[in-house]
This record gives structure tokens, sequence and C-alpha cells, in this order.
């Protein structure tokens, strides 16, 4: 059930990749990487099993930044990535530091469950901070790092599909690694750490070969 | 404590559209709008108590998106203010989808975060499929009020007022009293709507005067 849940939430990031596009060209992918960041803040504290390791629900978001990163790379070059970062950081910060303003205030004379939740998901508990703040540093260093990555490959060989595939395996490798190490380092055993790391690297490289249909029909097609 | 962060919020709210304004162009606008829809759904899930008053705190930057449709129709051509009300409507829609979505995945043994969305989300169920629609409601009504607005010359401000009352009495009835009638009894998720329907228009009220004035202020080009 996780798994056609997980794969819905892909298709939806790789549908709202088109659409953004479609609809604004160029300022449309940055309207995409502001959803995606703002969604990103509220998700990334929820985890799942799955191979045996708790992997982060924020995934595909993580991975259609990736993406939507090399689209804007692959069509407008590299000058593009302070840009990213600035929407991405704005969002995400800007998302996150009123949603936990939201959760000191509180209600009198009613019960209504939906407050004491609010407070429990937003309210900058200990563990879910270190979960945001692994996501936005690890998101920040892939978007620095990949955009080099990416950008070499496309000057020396500009086949989409290469630059794409070997830009993840590096990239995603360090993701996982400082994410896993930011959000869980001290709660969980070594062996534990490494299953997680390896667990998510594998999704992540998984979810960015199907991205390649989405980055392929936007660079190629849509403009044609 | 309440009323503190109530008012901090709705000087955010003005006070974000004012920077834009002033430093900023279109498309930061269109950012701003995406991330109040975002805002205002996952807030909408919070009651709090001014004065008595029983008030959900997504009406603040609910009534920021309508303030930018505002400022979008006095400044921006009927594409762009098109352009915006879609936006609007994929975003609440996609923000819907995806938080449902996540709400039914079974959580892992470390993790008790997926169980709070479940309770917060898949229980509130019906204010999750609400309000993307109310707001669409909200905001296709405001779209052609405002184009009408545009075409008048007399007692603009008090049309305008009239306007933006009117919005609120069908966004605020059709979410707060169907999403809240589950949780509570009819009675009080009436009580509740008439609550958020006089707050909100004073927001509403206060968000168009300072806009009126925002508008007058001269861009700086960074």
């Amino acid at each position: 059930m996780n798994y056609l849940l997980l794969g819905l939430e892909i298709i939806l990031t790789f549908f709202l990749l088109i659409i953004f596009y479609k609809i604004n060209k160029k300022d449309g992918l940055y309207l995409y990487i502001g959803l995606i960041s703002s969604l990103l803040s509220i998700v990334a504290v929820g985890g799942i099993d799955a191979l045996l390791f708790k992997i982060s629900i924020g995934i595909p978001l993580v991975v259609a930044l990736f993406l939507c990163n090399n689209v804007i790379i692959q069509r407008y070059g590299i000058d593009e990535v302070k840009r990213i970062i600035y929407t991405f950081g704005i969002s995400y910060v800007l998302t996150i530091v009123i949603l936990g303003l939201g959760s000191f205030v509180s209600l009198y004379g009613y019960t209504f469950s939906g407050n004491e939740i609010y407070d429990y998901l937003f309210g900058y508990e200990f563990s879910n901070f270190r979960c945001i703040i692994g996501s936005f540093i690890s998101i920040i260093l892939m978007i620095l790092i990949g955009s080099e990555i990416y950008y070499s490959f496309r000057k020396s060989r500009n086949v989409i599909i290469i630059s794409n595939v070997v830009t993840s395996f590096v990239i995603f490798f360090i993701e996982s690694l400082v994410f896993v190490l930011i959000s869980s380092l001290g709660s969980f055993t070594v062996i534990e750490l490494f299953g997680m790391v390896s667990v998510r690297y594998i999704i992540e490289i998984i979810i960015s070969i199907l991205g390649i249909i989405p980055l392929y029909v936007l660079v190629k097609y849509i403009d044609k | 404590m309440n009323i503190i962060i109530f008012l901090l919020l709705i000087v955010i709210s003005i006070g974000l559209i004012y920077v834009i304004h002033r430093y900023f162009g279109k498309h930061e606008l269109y950012l701003l709008d995406i991330i109040y829809c975002i805002l205002s759904f996952v807030l909408s899930f919070k009651l709090i108590n001014i004065f008595g008053i029983n008030v959900n705190l997504g009406i603040i930057f609910n009534s920021g998106i309508i303030m930018i449709l505002y400022y979008f129709a006095n400044r921006f051509g009927r594409a762009d203010l098109r352009k915006l009300v879609i936006i609007s409507i994929i975003t609440a829609f996609s923000c819907a989808f995806l938080l449902l979505t996540v709400s039914l995945m079974s959580g892992s043994l470390y993790d008790e975060n997926i169980i709070l969305f479940k309770d917060l989300f898949y229980d509130n169920m019906l204010m999750v499929i609400m309000y993307p629609i109310s707001l669409s409601i909200s905001l296709l009504l405001s779209c052609y009020g405002f184009s009408e607005l545009k075409k008048i010359d007399k007692k603009k401000k008090i049309k305008t007022m009239i306007v933006l009352i009117g919005i609120v009495f069908a966004d605020v009835f059709l979410v707060t009293y169907f999403a809240y009638v589950v949780k509570f009894k009819y009675g009080k998720s009436l009580l509740i709507s008439v609550d958020n329907y006089f707050v909100k228009a004073i927001i509403l009220m206060f968000m168009y005067f300072a806009l009126d004035k925002i508008m007058k202020i001269k861009k700086v080009k960074l």
C-alpha cells in the first residue's frame, strides 16, 4: 500500500512539473520549486518503513526538486542556481516559520483534537526540527553540487539521460548521507543509519530514473 | 499570547505583499500566492480563541490570497489574473491530494508523525476536500467581482467593500460550516461560522485599506 501511495505522490509531482511549465514557462519552473519546497517543509517529518528501514515520505519531492533544477540548468544555464536557491530557501523557511508560529496559540471552551495534533506536528519538537534542518541543508547542497556536476556533463556531452543519471548517482549519495546524519545520528545504531542511507539512496535513484520521462518531455518536446 | 500571534500573522500577511510590491515583481507575487495557499490550507486545521471568539487561523492567509488577487486585478491584465487563479486552484488541489495520500500511508515503527498526519488530515477529510473547493469558488467570484469593479468609477470603495463581504460569506459558510459540522454539533458549528465570518470581514477590510495605501507607494528597483 505504501509503495502504491508513494507512486501516486511521484505521479503528482511529475504531472505538476509539466503543468507549471506549460502555464508560465521558465517562471513556472520557479513557481514549481516554491510549491514543492513549501509542501516538503510540511511532509519532511513523516517516515515510513521501506525495505526494513525508515525513509522520509518527502523523497519524491526531493527528487522533483532535483529534476526541476536539472531542467533549468539544461535550458537556461548555470547562472540560475542562485535564483533556484533563493526560491527554495524562502518558500521552505517561510512556510515552516509561519506554521510554527501557529502552534503557539490555543483554544478554550471547545475540545478540538486538530489543535493538539497540529501543535505536535509543527510545534518545533526536537526530532522534527532535526528532520526539517536536515532536509534544508541536504537540498541546498544537492542544488549547489548537483548543478555544477550536471552543467559540466552538459558542456562536454549534451545527452540528457547520461547527465541526469550520472548526476543523480553522485548527488543522491551526498543528499542521503547529509539528511540521515543530521536527522537521525544518535537516535539509531550505525547499522540502522547505514541501512537508512542505502534505502533512501536506492529509492531516490529509482525515482530520478523514472523522472527522466517528464524531464525529456520538457526539454525536447513541449516547445516544439 | 493568542491575540499577539494573531495580529503578528496579519502583519506578516500584508507586510509580505508590501515588501514584494516595493522591491520585487509579478513573479514573486505568484510565488507568495502559492505559499499563502499552502499556509492557509494547513492553518485552517487550527482553531483559536480571541476575546471569546473562535477563529480559524487559516482565514488570515486566505484573506491574503484575495488581496493578492485584488492587487493583480488593479495592476495587471486579465490574462495574468486568470493565470493567478489557475495557479492557486492547482496549488490547493495538489496540496489536498498530497496530504491525503501521505495520511493514508502506514507509518514507520520508529516514527509516529504519520499517525499524526492521519489524525489531522484523514480524520478531517471533509475539511481537506472542502478547502480547495471553497477557495476555487471564492477566487472565481473575486476574479469576476474585481474585473467588474474596474469598469466602475463612482463610489468604488464602498462597492469594493460590499464585494469583499459577499465573497467572505460564500467562502466562510462553505468551508467552515460544513467542515466543523462533523466535529461539533449544528449549533456550535454555525456559531463558529458566524464568528469566522465577522473576523474575516474585519481582516479583509483592514487589508483592503492597507493595500490601497501600499499601491500608492512607489516601487524600488533592486
